[in-house]
């Protein structure tokens, strides 16, 4: 999942809240590089589940499902942007909101 | 085609309206009259919301008080309700005791079909009955029965002694303790866990000593086209489960919000303090389905079963709920991060008859002025009422039902306890004209201020949710004011044509996405208008929206009661995207001048202009409220 020569500056927890990967809730650990977007890692990924991201939140018009760092829900403009740190969760969840 | 109760041409309607005069000052009135539906309005205004704020606005005046016999309560259905769409509802619409104004109030159950197969397509009750009482209708037999021994029951316990007595045919609508003892945000309660739970209908009914109602209904309903409605059922159902929401909201149904809420920070938490809980893992969707959930329910007809059935407290509570409105206001917002207690509240709520989010925002409310010193521990009768007290919470849900000592103080709802307390506790009074808000704090997304404070019914979040749109599908800001006023008009108008309907707009919303011309289809198999259009059901929507507003401008509604709470408007959030963010005056006055320019009112008083009322054909039952009309031209 690393390119070869980089070397992990540590790691961050993804958080899914939503279905990917064929189940809703569930988590796991990935590797960062130093000055890694949030898009690099999500380019890493197992390629299954980077496309599936990409088909979720990063390709349609109005997405359904959205990103958060640190509980904090961000535009996806900002995924290409936005620069993670060692110990960041990222959380995959839905944007359902309904009472 | 062969129309009920007369109606010859139209499918979907019963055709006729039940007055029932239950006694006291409408004494000129018979017991029980029919009358047919105007077919002349029923295009103009359909049936639910639109035909139901029409009759309240023909049988009250300003002089009629909320709790008085006059006051009619009105259970309305619609057109679509009781055919095999999903999600059938009825409303009760009438002066509502905790805002004075407007009141819809809508509930699942079986009674909303049952109403039409009765033959009512709404039915009005007025007066007040000599003694405790319930009103039994069986087709066209209609009787006031004795209710002395159902008084003092809770809403469980009364519709249960109701079924066994009257057989399970009967489907039934009650009030609780709370509504009984007039708290103006007791629900009406039916089929045991739904409820017409804002604004205080079950008051109404407390005020009219009417402790419940049970329908039997024999008759069918017409559909205009049969085949064609089970065909689109069918459409409906694969669009269903093609949605990206759908999966979601059957799984875990309104509890998922826990997740996006905090994440965009609008989370109500200690009397909307703050818009993040560090508690929310305790609370969210997943604890609740991996701790508490037992099993699912759906609404009549609904192929989409997003209740969830809940046991907790070692089996002692057992709930349909808690629904995300409560987790949010007796959860967090009081400070609890315990589910099972959550569980409890909303069983000990849903008993007593009362609102869940109007309760947890005046006990919330308590626990802030107990904690700035404002209230002291000899007000409450003994209560350490911090937040996060969860003893003090199950306390206070049963002390205000009842009205009993410190609870008394809180049971007219969050604005007259501020008045009662005073100290300046109004500056975080949260309501909006009256109706306490509910789960999306507004200083997260500024277009959700704008969506309260236009609300009909006040301090709503079931007009419009602009939290849960997607930035992309409308240009807005969430931090300032550009396109948010025709954002929120655009869901607010979106929700009127299943509100006449009458059908769940949840549904709607989520898994059909909203689009107006599955809704024009439905009115066309359903009654038969063959020529409906989406563009007619986008004008409806302007008119029915008018019409409240109309009846709200006459009960002395204007632009200054249009606003939100101290708190709201003027002091930062601390935590979550809108950390420091500060709605303001100015910023709230230009999405409210957008707003009223979209919908045609006057800028500086908030009515609407007499060419509004004769563009949506409103001219006749309105044509009084102008500017003019009140002597209040701009």
């Amino acid at each position: 999942m690393k390119a070869p020569d980089e070397k992990e500056s540590g790691a961050i927890t993804l958080r899914f809240f939503a279905p990917f990967g064929g189940r809703d809730h569930w988590e796991m650990k990935v590797g960062v590089l130093p000055e890694d977007t949030l898009l690099d890692v999500f380019g890493r990924l197992p390629e299954k589940l980077s496309g599936e991201i990409r088909e979720k939140i990063l390709d349609p018009p109005y997405p359904a499902f959205a990103v958060a760092v640190n509980g904090t829900m961000i535009a996806r403009d900002d995924v290409a942007r936005f620069r993670i740190k060692e110990g960041d969760v990222i959380t995959l969840l839905a944007r359902l909101v309904g009472g | 085609m062969n129309g009920i109760g007369g109606m010859m041409k139209l499918g979907g309607y019963a055709g006729k309206i039940l007055y029932v005069n239950l006694g006291g000052e409408s004494a000129a009135e018979p017991f029980c009259r029919t009358e047919p539906l105007d077919e002349r309005l029923l295009r103009r205004l359909i049936g639910g919301r639109g035909y139901g704020a029409y009759l309240l606005y023909r049988l009250t005046d300003p002089s009629v008080k909320p709790l008085d016999p006059a006051n009619p309560l009105i259970l309305s259905t619609g057109p679509l309700t009781g055919t095999p769409l999903a999600g059938s509802k009825f409303v009760s619409i009438t002066k509502s005791p905790l805002t004075g104004m407007f009141l819809d109030s809508y509930s699942g159950g079986e009674i909303a079909g049952e109403m039409k197969y009765a033959g009512y397509d709404h039915i009005v009750i007025r007066g007040r009955a000599p003694q405790p009482s319930y009103l039994y209708i069986e087709n066209g037999k209609v009787e006031l029965r004795d209710g002395r021994r159902l008084w003092g029951k809770t809403t469980l316990d009364a519709e249960e002694t109701l079924k066994k007595e009257l057989g399970p045919a009967a489907k039934i609508l009650v009030t609780g303790i709370a509504g009984e003892n007039l708290v103006p945000f007791s629900c009406i309660c039916t089929d045991y866990y739904h409820q017409s739970g804002r604004g205080g209908a079950g008051a109404v009914m407390g005020s009219k000593n009417l402790k419940a109602v049970a329908v039997i209904g024999s008759g069918g309903l017409s559909i205009a086209d049969s085949k064609g409605l089970t065909e689109f059922r069918q459409y409906l159902i694969q669009k269903f489960k093609k949605s990206q929401y759908g999966e979601l909201r059957v799984k875990y149904g309104t509890p998922y919000t826990t997740v996006s809420a905090s994440s965009i920070g609008v989370l109500p938490t200690r009397n909307f303090q703050q818009g993040t809980f560090e508690g929310i893992e305790k609370i969210n969707c997943f604890t609740l389905k991996e701790k508490l959930w037992e099993s699912n329910h759906a609404c009549l007809g609904c192929q989409a079963p997003c209740m969830n059935y809940v046991r907790a407290r070692q089996g002692k509570v057992r709930v349909i709920g808690p629904e995300y409105e409560t987790i949010s206001l007796l959860g967090s917002n009081v400070g609890v991060d315990d589910l099972e207690r959550i569980a409890e509240f909303n069983e000990l709520c849903d008993g007593y008859g009362v609102d869940t989010i109007s309760c947890g925002n005046v006990i919330a409310f308590a626990m802030e002025c107990f904690e700035r010193g404002l209230i002291d521990r000899k007000t409450t009768e003994g209560i350490d009422l911090r937040f996060g007290n969860a003893d003090a919470v199950s306390l206070l849900i049963g002390k205000i039902s009842r009205r009993e000592g410190f609870g008394n103080l809180l049971a007219d709802g969050v604005k007259k306890a501020a008045e009662r307390i005073g100290k300046g506790s109004e500056r975080f009074a949260i309501h909006v004209k009256g109706m306490e808000i509910s789960g999306y704090e507004p200083r997260g997304a500024f277009p959700m201020g704008l969506a309260y404070a236009t609300a009909t019914r006040g301090g709503c979040h079931r007009r419009a949710k602009p939290v849960e749109i997607p930035q992309s599908r409308f240009q807005y800001d969430n931090f300032g004011s550009e396109g948010n006023a025709a954002m929120v008009k655009k869901l607010q108008d979106a929700r009127e044509p299943v509100h006449c309907g009458i059908l769940c707009d949840a549904l709607l919303r989520f898994c059909f996405e909203t689009d107006m011309k599955d809704v024009a289809e439905m009115y066309r198999l359903v009654v038969g208008w063959n020529d409906m259009t989406a563009q007619e059901l986008n004008e409806l929507s302007e008119r029915i929206y008018t019409l409240t507003r109309c009846y709200n401008v006459r009960e002395g509604v204007r632009r200054k009661d249009d606003t939100l709470p101290p708190r709201i408007l003027y002091e930062p959030l601390p935590d979550g995207p809108g950390k420091g963010k500060i709605i303001g005056d100015a910023t709230f006055n230009r999405m409210l001048d957008e707003y009223y320019d979209l919908r045609g009112w006057d800028r500086k008083s908030g009515i609407p202009t007499p060419e509004t009322l004769t563009r949506l054909d409103l001219a006749d039952i309105a044509g009084s409220i102008t500017p003019a009309g009140t002597g209040e031209e701009a």
